[in-house]
């Protein structure tokens, strides 16, 4: 467990992403810091920004990390999560490395379940980073202070822990893409098959969930509560969306991670 | 400015002015209009409009539309709506009701030998045009609609003339005497006169064009809210020039009819509904009367509405409902004044148009929705369902004496009170007539003393109240008749109380003591979760008329003290997917379980996976291996390793050599057949793979890692201590000096190879399993790992190594098999193999001398020429005894090479196997 933490580590993709992932929000803070110096602001929300929290970004350090997780919860979390779960096994693969670690005497699933922890372990790192990111960022360009919301004022102390809880959340509606991925990467020898591969099917299904004509069917997407962490930002917390969010995750967890183990288990190392 | 610029100038503002009149007067781009009085009654003519949409004539005829306005209001309130009918393909006749616009007569309140038997005279008319369609003589198709008093004329016109095929009633009362004058503990006895609307709407029909705010169009709120203030004495002439009023102006009672304006008046004095006053507006009841109406019905009210309240709409819906009239229920938030809400206008066109669609046209295939609908509520999602109420549950609680709800077996007996200020006043404020979508914003002001209030418990989840509350209790009074307000407030958890629809609940109660249930207003509300619901009992309410006496009222507290809430289910289509979730959830921790028991199990049979010295090192039988795509790798094989064996497998490429190492280290499953090793059958993961080392089709690192990074990260995977691994011994095989700290990347395929072997050698394993171990290595490495595997050999492990190169196995491996496409066909000691003949290749200066020499020695059929030597088969003879002739008869041996069979029988065997 520790030595695959360690492999992990070990390597620059992980740092790339993970850095990458952390100058976003450092990346949005100045922009809206030199646009502001420039005189500019279009002072809308605009139409990119289905929250309302944006306008808030400037609000305080506390507010912009909510704009960062908000921002960065679509799509760029998605991305770090497959790229770290669905590279794990296959560039083991990829490698010709994981014959001699399935040659060795330790049933394949725990074998599996470990390189799976510890995709997920950095990718909640990842998710972690973007609210950290964003508070330092944010403190240093806006200042301290509590959290503006479209549904009033939080604390800063209730802030924090409310932004605990929506990075829990996200953290949990990109469970079926590191299933997802983990699946793929299972079944290929070429990581970037499973990435790239999980990167499209996220598209598909946020374009899928955009078509108002597919109607009900569109509530079973995995990303359909997608941004119902919203609900962790009113008082009280409207827990509705936020409960089907995290049940809805659980089918889809389930049946991949299901294939990616039962496939794993049965199938013949050739690489 | 001289004067022709002024004459020009002039003639284009009059152009303008013009325009701007022809613009607002005219009915639509694509209807005709034509203004004409209807007379009714004697002496009563109606102003009316009449839309005929293009297309429509006599030839082509269409349904028609009848379209009644507000209180206050005229035909002219409702040009817009009877514009968007009429684009929808309605003949539409709006007119002014008695009393209002332009008409003559004199305000009755919808009378039935007044303003609802005007209905029937405008039918008759309608009848007469060519351009409507009929279902009979004197039967035209027609449908109608109207809000609040046009509501009200709606549903009395349906009941009275059975001739309308449709209606839509927009915020109409059912009784319109209860709806002034309510008692929600007793409906027939005296009520509590809603004051405030009372004046508002009296001051309306006395002033000409005074209120068009009960017509649903926002920019007439401010009118409303003001109205109450304006003097009904001095109508201001220039407000409508063109609606003459045909009444007294100069009159207090305006254009009311005398007597209404009487009743008014005595009952504004005494605070409640004179008996005559109820009498008059008993005609405008609809109770009993809708078992009349036959023609469907769609009713929309306002949630907030408070003239009318949500009530009403629900006790019409039942009454049709009852009567088996095909009827639709809409809720729409806002207050009486309905169009107030941005939204709510276009939401009603819609639905009267397809309601008429549907009615009037009989075209089925238009889609009404469903029989109830809530939208917009102000938490929660819009409702919807084919029952009109869809409520499965109540939640009751008691009323406890510590002020707080609470289930009814926890209550406390006692008792709370709260005092009616002597004049009434200050009194609580709860609504303000006329003030629609902004009614929202008032805060509910219950004064202190005045009232008692009682908190539910934090909601732990949503709670939908959709229906009316009811509460039972025993009240006392120090006074004789008693007042009062009870409602239902939302208290959020930050203290913050609102209150539902600004709906209260008046009683007023004339025996006390006395136990009586109160039904509180209608809701369709969702006090979400970590909200509180509030009752409240007060004695004043701004918008009521309330005793002057002064009084202390007291509520009974304790079990049978109830307030019970009608509860909507939490949105059927949430609970479906949480019971699945909850499913998927309960079976995933099944499937979990089931998996580790099972793989605990498997583990405690694998526990004792030490090697049994006496079984076979391998042990191959009847393996076969059969890929995804058909191709048959391994055909049937049987072999068998003993322990200290080098074991060769020898073939040519694609005989199934790798395929085999690959089902003997447990990475691909066999099709058919079993392998054993050290004595356990293998199994991926087996633990007996601790005692193997392996490598196979060539070495795999991580490229990032160095050499020793990859070693060390290797045995750890296996759970293995580095104590275990003599890691000093497979580094001194693997010969890469300082390099064994660089990346793997950086490797040549000789070094790479070398780190795989001497990663296979990490844990001293008793058997190893190597693939093509030379490939890729130098000559000297070559030896040097021809050296290393006779060593290993001589330290007692057993060794099995596949290879296409027939010198390697020869050299290397005591024991060897041959492989041809999947099948063994020669299998067992090298030396065997290689057959009991020997033959020897000797090179001689004179090989034709060289060869009668020999000859004479073994035989010349044993002598073979080949090439430039002799091929010599040396039978039984000793070599030495050949050299030693060839050297005494004088011919120059260059060399004499040993020639074995396992040559030519593995030739011979490929060839026989792959032909």
């Amino acid at each position: 467990m520790m030595t695959e933490l360690w492999r992990q580590l070990a390597r620059r993709r992980t740092w790339v992403a993970l850095a990458g992932t952390a100058l976003v929000p450092v990346i949005i803070a100045v922009a809206i810091v030199v646009n502001d110096g420039g005189g500019g602001g279009d002072g809308g929300g605009g139409g990119g920004d289905p929250t309302g929290l944006f306008d808030l970004a400037t609000a305080s350090g506390l507010n912009f990390a909510l704009v960062s997780v908000a921002a960065m919860s679509g799509f760029l979390v998605p991305v770090v999560v497959a790229l770290f779960t669905g590279d794990s096994v296959s560039s083991e693969a990829g490698w010709g490395s994981l014959r001699y670690l399935l040659a060795r005497p330790v049933p394949r699933s725990r074998l599996l379940g470990r390189k799976l922890a510890v995709g997920i372990l950095l990718g909640l790192v990842a998710v972690a980073v973007v609210p950290l990111s964003g508070v330092v960022a944010g403190t240093i360009a806006f200042g301290w202070g509590g959290v503006q919301t479209p549904f009033g004022v939080l604390a800063a102390g209730e802030a924090i822990t409310r932004l605990v809880a929506i990075c829990a959340y996200v953290a949990w509606s990109t469970a079926w893409v590191a299933a997802v991925a983990f699946w793929l990467s299972t079944t290929t020898d070429a990581p970037v098959g499973a990435v790239a591969g999980t990167i499209v099917l996220v598209i598909v299904v946020q374009i899928l969930d955009a078509i108002s004509a597919l109607g009900s069917l569109r509530d079973w997407l995995p990303v359909h509560e997608s941004i119902a962490w919203l609900g962790l930002l009113a008082t009280p917390v409207r827990t509705t969306d936020l409960a089907r969010g995290i049940l809805l995750q659980i089918p889809y967890v389930t049946v991949f991670l299901g294939l990616a183990f039962w496939h794993f288990h049965r199938k013949d190392v050739l690489s | 400015m001289d004067a022709r610029s002024k004459r020009v100038v002039g003639g284009v503002v009059a152009a303008l002015v013009a325009l701007v009149v022809v613009a607002a007067t005219r009915g639509g781009p694509d209807s005709r209009r034509t203004e004409q009085r209807i007379l009714v009654a004697d002496g009563v003519e109606l102003d009316s409009t009449l839309w005929v949409p293009d297309g429509v004539d006599e030839t082509a005829p269409a349904p028609a539309v009848l379209l009644a306005h507000g209180f206050g209001g005229s035909k002219a309130s409702v040009v817009d709506d009877a514009v968007a009918l009429a684009n929808r393909g309605y003949v539409v006749l709006a007119w002014s009701s008695r009393g209002f616009g332009a008409s003559g007569g004199v305000v009755e309140l919808q009378a039935p030998d007044a303003e609802v038997a005007d209905v029937s005279v405008l039918v008759d008319w309608l009848a007469a045009r060519p351009e409507v369609a009929r279902d009979g003589p004197d039967d035209p198709r027609v449908g109608m609609t109207g809000a609040s008093y046009g509501g009200g004329a709606t549903l009395l016109a349906g009941a009275a003339d059975d001739r309308i095929d449709a209606l839509v009633a927009v915020s109409a009362w059912n009784s319109l005497a209860a709806s002034l004058a309510p008692n929600d503990a007793d409906a027939d006895a005296p009520g509590v006169l809603k004051l405030q609307w009372a004046s508002t709407l009296f001051a309306a029909g006395s002033t000409p064009g005074g209120l068009a705010a009960l017509a649903p169009a926002p920019s007439d709120v401010p009118t409303a809210a003001t109205a109450p203030d304006a003097s009904t004495a001095s109508p201001d002439p220039s407000a409508t020039p063109g609606d003459a009023a045909t009444g007294s102006p100069d009159s207090p009672c305006g254009r009311f009819d005398p007597m209404l304006c009487l009743a008014y008046a005595a009952s504004a004095e005494q605070g409640r509904l004179t008996d005559e006053a109820a009498t008059l507006l008993g005609r405008a009841d609809l109770g009993g009367r809708l078992d009349d109406v036959s023609a469907p019905t769609l009713v929309v009210h306002a949630r907030g509405d408070t003239l009318f309240p949500l009530s009403e709409s629900v006790a019409t819906t039942t009454a049709l409902a009852a009567a088996g009239t095909p009827v639709h229920l809409a809720w729409l938030p806002g207050g009486h004044a309905i169009g107030a809400v941005a939204g709510n206008t276009d939401v009603i066109r819609a639905r009267t148009g397809t309601w008429f669609d549907r009615w009037l046209r009989e075209d089925e295939s238009v889609d009404v929705g469903p029989a109830f609908t809530s939208l917009d509520r102000a938490v929660g999602e819009d409702r919807s369902g084919d029952d009109l109420f869809p409520v499965d549950a109540t939640t009751t609680w008691a009323l406890s004496a510590d002020a707080t709800l609470v289930d009814p077996a926890n209550a406390t007996a006692g008792s709370r009170s709260w005092l009616n200020p002597p004049g009434g006043v200050p009194a609580a404020l709860t609504s303000l007539p006329g003030l629609g979508g902004f009614a929202d914003l008032l805060p509910p002001t219950d004064l202190p003393g005045q009232h008692v209030a009682f908190d539910g418990p934090v909601l732990d989840d949503d709670l939908d109240v959709v229906g009316a509350p009811s509460l039972d209790v025993e009240l006392a009074s120090t006074g004789g008749e008693v007042v009062l307000f009870a409602k239902v407030l939302d208290v959020s958890p930050d203290g913050t109380a609102t209150l539902p629809q600004q709906a209260v609940a008046p009683v007023r109660l004339a025996d006390l003591p006395t136990t009586t249930t109160i039904t509180l207003p209608t809701l369709d509300h969702r006090f979400a979760v970590g909200h509180r619901v509030r009752l409240v009992l007060a004695a004043t309410d701004r918008a009521y008329a309330t005793p002057r006496e002064p009084a202390r009222i007291t509520v009974t507290t304790g079990t049978a003290s109830r307030l019970g809430l009608p509860t909507a289910p939490a949105a059927a289509t949430d609970q479906a997917p949480l019971r699945i979730a909850v499913g998927i959830v309960a079976g995933l921790a099944l499937l979990v379980a089931a998996g580790i028991l099972l793989a605990r199990r498997r583990r405690r049979l694998q526990e004792d996976a030490a090697p049994d010295p006496d079984a076979p090192a391998v042990a191959i039988q009847g393996l076969r291996k059969t890929y995804a795509n058909g191709f048959v790798a391994v055909d049937g094989v049987d072999l068998t390793v003993e322990p200290g064996q080098v074991f060769g497998l020898l073939g040519p490429n694609g005989a199934g050599k790798t395929s085999i190492l690959r089902m003997v280290l447990g990475l691909a499953m066999p099709t058919a057949g079993t392998v054993g090793l050290l004595g356990h059958q293998v199994a991926p993961g087996h633990p007996v793979l601790r005692h193997v080392g392996a490598l196979v089709e060539g070495p795999g690192f991580a490229p990032y890692r160095s050499g020793m990074e990859n070693l060390v990260d290797f045995w750890r995977a296996g759970g293995g201590s580095m104590d275990t691994a003599g890691l000093d011994r497979a580094l001194e095989v693997a010969a890469l000096g300082e390099a064994i700290e660089r990346p793997v990347g950086t490797y040549s395929h000789g070094m790479r190879q070398r780190l795989g072997i001497a990663q296979a050698l990490l844990g001293d394993p008793p058997l190893l399993v190597l693939d093509e171990p030379t490939d890729g290595l130098d000559p000297g490495q070559i030896r040097g790992m021809r050296d290393l595997l006779a060593s290993l050999a001589t330290e007692g492990r057993t060794v099995l190594v596949s290879s296409h190169l027939l010198a390697e196995v020869e050299q290397v491996c005591t024991h060897a098999a041959v492989l041809v496409a999947g099948r063994v066909v020669a299998a067992g000691p090298v030396a065997e193999l290689g057959g009991e003949a020997r033959t020897v290749e000797v090179r001689t200066d004179d090989p034709d001398a060289a060869r009668t020499v020999l000859a004479g020695i073994v035989g010349s059929e044993r002598v073979q020429r080949q090439g430039p030597g002799l091929l010599v088969d040396l039978d039984e003879h000793p070599m030495t005894v050949l050299v030693a002739a060839l050297v005494a008869a004088g011919i120059g041996v260059r060399a004499v090479t040993p020639r074995r069979r396992l040559e030519d029988a593995f030739l011979r065997l490929v060839d026989g196997g792959t032909r």
